[in-house]
């Protein structure tokens, strides 16, 4: 069941992202330039095609998984493997992002190494740390006296 | 692998004494920034690169290139316009790029978030067409498609702006029997032409200047007189008002910076852009890419770019809104 | 025209000129290998240099990190499952179950060896046809590059591990993702939310980050403890021998073939002929259901690709001034900043200057051979180490990788976003490469799809125009249709009824 639930989660995960765009595009009436070049496909012709489709098959999916899961009722996919570190990768990174340009750099890739380190099971500090900033200063080199980025 | 750590270790000990930061004196103490607002390799990031190269020699400081692009030049103008004014962010924008902008967008930024530098380049647009199509002016290309309404195909090499507007311009103003295509760019824009694929197609020069030069293309009319394009042969091509067409289309380019910079930086920073501008370099850069270098000063700048956006925002109106189908 | 080749290399065959090329061969290997950065931002940061430098040496290092690029792309695809390039995508499929297996080093060689070879066939048939060449990139329209870009697409979706519902959705998906922004031809806001950082559209670097960097560790976290070594014997030589590369010369002939061709196509490049080759040969193979699972031509044949598209893309570049993609375009753009204008006058008043650099690509395989070679075992030395210190570096640089190429934090978000949609998808069996295709190849497609359309008056017919469009129109159709039969098929076989596409 839970399997199911999850095939079902993506897709409609999916289909959702389809009819938004269908929505959007919906109640985008107008081309900006009422401009109307010699071409035949408006400004809404493909992409409605794209959400259309990903709308369909979304459902077909859908069905396809309902179906499997009548006729079968073990469940095929592998043990979902705990997510934690997934969350946590997932909100340093957004952190990581938002400080980019408001810390120095090196500094903030330091402190990110380590926490991801932390994050994923090391637990010797003075390791952990020769690591982090080794990696911050080659990471400096790299993109703020190389590339020139301004961060 | 302690071998490595131990490298590491010595990598972060020499990073971490204390940097020296530079006194800072006087401008420029850092490097100067030009953000412009075009993909690298493209006709604007070049000519950004070459005057960037001999501003670096008249200013004292390292003169990076950024380019920032997006939605038509607007992202990178935007970052420009929220920089801070120390003189070392500059935006390299002129006529028919942010004028187009503020004709068709309706940008969160406007012309007095500005401070208008100086202009150091300007060329006309103008219609070019393959040789194998056999046009000799647009007087020709005008009469076949008259004589073969939708039939004939005139190019614009971006969808929105000045060089659409001069397609609209002519379109509307001579009746319209040609149909217009839109090209994304001078990269896609060349190839269509070198494909002999339409039948004209209007572009910034000096685009397409080298192959005019080899007679490959020849050039059926000009936006603005051909002056600051030196290929003698073409000074006498007929500009679109000479041809009953009033409108007047060409580029010019410079420098900004955001408003609200020091005066003694900007006084600097102009006299600095005015010997970058007239360095035998740059000149010769201009030469082989196709341009004489001018130099234009902020105000007069400014006070054209106010023209233009007027002037867009007419023939926009008169027939590029009303255009039906 | 051996004669001007000859020339070409008298010209360039000096110790300062192939020291710069060696060092820009040095230089793109390893920025292909960094997962974030990409060819065109090698490029650009060459840019500035070659202001120092005269023409040649500084063109010289340019190709030579253009060449590296598409070396180093794979290494990053076959040791860590994310593409350094998007070129590489397609050397993931074989390269990275290879490595699992034990055989990383190996997997290197071949990649190595493939590049090289693939990439000296492309730049020997490109030097010696050079009008043939020329011929495609001139005379192909957009209706040709909206074919050729639908063609790799569908091939995308036929050969990646998982059910073909699931392909279509991600390529959907991804071809959804690429219209986000303003319309190329009337600059309507598409599905832009009233945000203007999305005028521009959703940057492919964006999506490359999310779904090939950021997704794929997220879904390999559980590997941390698995930290297994994956090369299990001391290997001696890596490369291939010579025996066996005399048995696979297929793989690399049809992968050179299809990079230097479509390579000449401006615009495609090789996203889309590495898809391309794969498909080929493994529809020739004794085993079609090997590949996927390590089989060695299916590292050589998109890496035989990637590399000859360097052959297909340089040569229009240099003799007509049209660059066949995004690090061309850039090349160009140096040229002209030295005040040379490729094309027709180029060739005519300084031919050195185009054949030099001709030759020089031959010579940057070379070196990149000999620099790729040595740095497979230090590479899989650093690689081999618990992926709980590599991982947070792949997602640092990744993501700082993503914002060095835009300048904007926004794409970087939205990498981030990617990163955890991809993650899910992938968690279900949705085949990633594919969104990250149609967000690459969608632009392409339908820009030139209109455009066609926009040339023609509106006439579709124009689509079969010119034998070539039937054919290759003919071969989607055949693809297509194959593919669902098949997959029908194999849903016969489990007890399922019948739900038909």
């Amino acid at each position: 069941m839970r399997d199911l639930a999850k095939e079902l989660a993506v897709t409609g995960l999916l289909a959702a992202i389809a009819a938004t765009s269908l929505a959007s595009l919906h109640m985008t009436e107008r081309p900006a330039l009422s401009f109307q070049y010699s071409s035949g496909l408006p400004f809404s012709a493909l992409p409605n095609l794209y959400a259309g489709l990903l709308l369909f098959l979304c459902l077909l999916n859908a069905g396809k998984a309902v179906w499997r899961h009548k006729r079968e009722n073990q469940s095929l996919a592998k043990e979902k493997k705990p997510t934690g570190r997934a969350v946590a990768t997932v909100a340093l990174l957004l952190s990581f992002v938002f400080l980019l340009g408001k810390a120095p750099f090196a500094a903030l890739c330091a402190v990110f190494l380590c926490l991801l380190f932390l994050v994923y099971g090391k637990r010797k500090p003075l390791q952990m740390a020769c690591i982090a900033l080794g990696g911050a200063a080659a990471l400096h080199l790299v993109f703020v006296s190389a590339l020139g980025l301004r961060l | 692998m302690r071998i490595v750590y131990r490298m590491f270790a010595v990598a972060a000990l020499l990073l971490s004494l204390p940097v020296i930061s530079a006194a800072k004196t006087d401008y420029p103490a850092e490097a100067i920034h030009i953000i412009v607002p075009w993909p690298a390799g493209g006709g604007t990031d070049n000519i950004a690169r070459a005057f960037a190269a001999s501003l670096e020699s008249t200013v004292g400081a390292n003169v990076v290139v950024d380019n920032i692009v997006g939605a038509g030049g607007v992202t990178g103008t935007l970052q420009a316009a929220r920089a801070k004014s120390d003189g070392y962010t500059l935006l390299l924008q002129g006529s028919s790029d942010i004028s187009t902008v503020m004709v068709f967008q309706t940008p969160p930024f406007t012309l007095d978030d500005f401070d208008f530098l100086c202009a150091f380049y300007s060329t006309p647009t103008w219609i070019v067409a393959h040789k194998d199509r056999g046009w000799t002016d647009l007087k020709s290309f005008l009469d076949a498609a008259d004589k073969n309404p939708g039939k004939l195909t005139m190019a614009s090499a971006t969808p929105a702006g000045a060089q659409l507007l001069m397609v609209a311009a002519v379109h509307g103003y001579t009746g319209g029997k040609f149909r217009i295509v839109p090209y994304q760019g001078g990269g896609p824009f060349r190839k269509g032409m070198l494909s002999n694929e339409v039948d004209a197609g209007v572009v910034h020069s000096p685009v397409m200047l080298p192959e005019v030069k080899e007679g490959m293309m020849r050039v059926l009319a000009v936006g603005s007189p051909l002056d600051k394009i030196n290929y003698e042969p073409l000074r006498g091509t007929k500009t679109l008002k000479e041809m009953g067409i009033p409108f007047t289309v060409g580029i010019t380019r410079g420098i900004l910076l955001p408003k609200n910079t020091p005066p003694a930086i900007r006084a600097k920073l102009l006299e600095a852009c005015k010997k970058a501008a007239s360095s035998p370099a740059f000149a010769e850069f201009g030469t082989k890419f196709g341009f004489n270098p001018i130099w234009m000063e902020g105000p007069d700048f400014r006070g054209l770019l106010d023209e233009e956006v007027k002037t867009y925002r007419e023939i926009k109106e008169k027939f590029v809104d009303t255009q039906k189908p | 025209m051996l004669n001007n080749i000859f020339m070409g290399f008298e010209h360039i065959l000096t110790w300062y000129n192939m020291g710069m090329l060696l060092a820009g061969t040095a230089l793109g290997i390893l920025v292909g290998a960094l997962p974030g950065l990409s060819s065109p931002m090698a490029m650009i940061v060459l840019l500035p240099l070659t202001y120092s430098f005269a023409g040649l040496p500084a063109l010289l290092m340019m190709m030579g990190a253009y060449v590296g690029t598409k070396l180093g792309g794979s290494y990053s695809a076959i040791l860590l499952r994310t593409p350094g390039t998007p070129a590489a995508a397609c050397t993931v499929l074989d390269g990275h179950p290879m490595a699992l297996q034990g055989k990383a080093a190996q997997a290197l060689g071949y990649a190595t060896i493939g590049s090289t070879l693939g990439g000296l066939l492309g730049w020997l048939a490109a030097s010696l046809c050079i009008p043939i060449i020329a011929g495609i990139a001139i005379k192909s329209g957009p209706a040709d590059i909206a074919l050729i870009g639908l063609a790799g697409l569908v091939m995308v979706s036929s050969f990646v591990r998982g059910s073909m519902l699931k392909g279509l959705i991600g390529i959907l998906l991804g071809l959804l993702l690429s219209t986000v922004g303003l319309d190329p031809q009337d600059t309507t806001p598409r599905m832009t939310f009233g945000m203007e950082e999305l005028y521009g559209g959703i940057d492919f670097s964006a999506a490359l980050v999310g779904f090939f960097g950021i997704a794929v560790v997220l879904s390999d976290l559980h590997r941390i403890e698995e930290g297994t070594a994956r090369i299990g014997e001391k290997v001696g030589l890596c490369l291939p021998s010579l025996r066996e590369m005399r048995l696979r010369w297929r793989a690399i002939v049809i992968g050179a073939f299809y990079g230097l061709f479509v390579g000449a196509v401006p615009g495609v490049g090789a996203e889309g002929s590495t898809w391309l080759a794969y498909a080929t040969i493994r529809k020739n193979s004794k085993n079609p259901e090997s590949f996927g699972t390590g089989n060695p031509d299916g590292i050589l044949a998109p890496e035989s690709s990637n590399n000859a598209v360097t052959g297909g893309t340089m040569l229009p570049m240099l003799t007509l001034g049209l660059p066949g993609d995004g690090s061309t375009a850039i090349m160009l753009g140096a040229l002209l900043l030295h005040g040379m204008t490729p094309g027709i006058t180029l060739v005519r008043e300084s031919p050195e200057m185009v054949y030099g650099l001709l030759a020089g690509l031959g010579v940057a395989h070379v070196f990149m051979f000999l620099l790729g070679t040595l740095a497979i075992r230090p590479y899989i030395a650093l690689l081999q180490n618990d992926r709980a210190w590599i991982f947070p570096f792949v997602l640092i640089m990744a993501v700082v990788g993503c914002f060095a190429g835009t300048n904007n934090p926004f794409p970087v978000f939205l990498a981030v976003l990617f990163g955890i949609l991809g993650y899910f998808m992938e968690s279900r069996g949705f085949p990633i490469p594919t969104v990250v295709l149609g967000v690459i190849l969608g632009p392409i497609i339908e820009v030139n799809l209109r455009l066609a359309l926009s040339l023609s008056n509106d006439d579709w017919l124009v689509f079969t125009d010119t034998w070539p469009r039937k054919i290759i129109l003919a071969l989607i159709l055949y693809i297509v249709c194959k593919e669902i039969f098949l997959e029908v098929k194999r849903m016969r076989l489990q007890p399922q009824p019948n739900i038909t596409l």
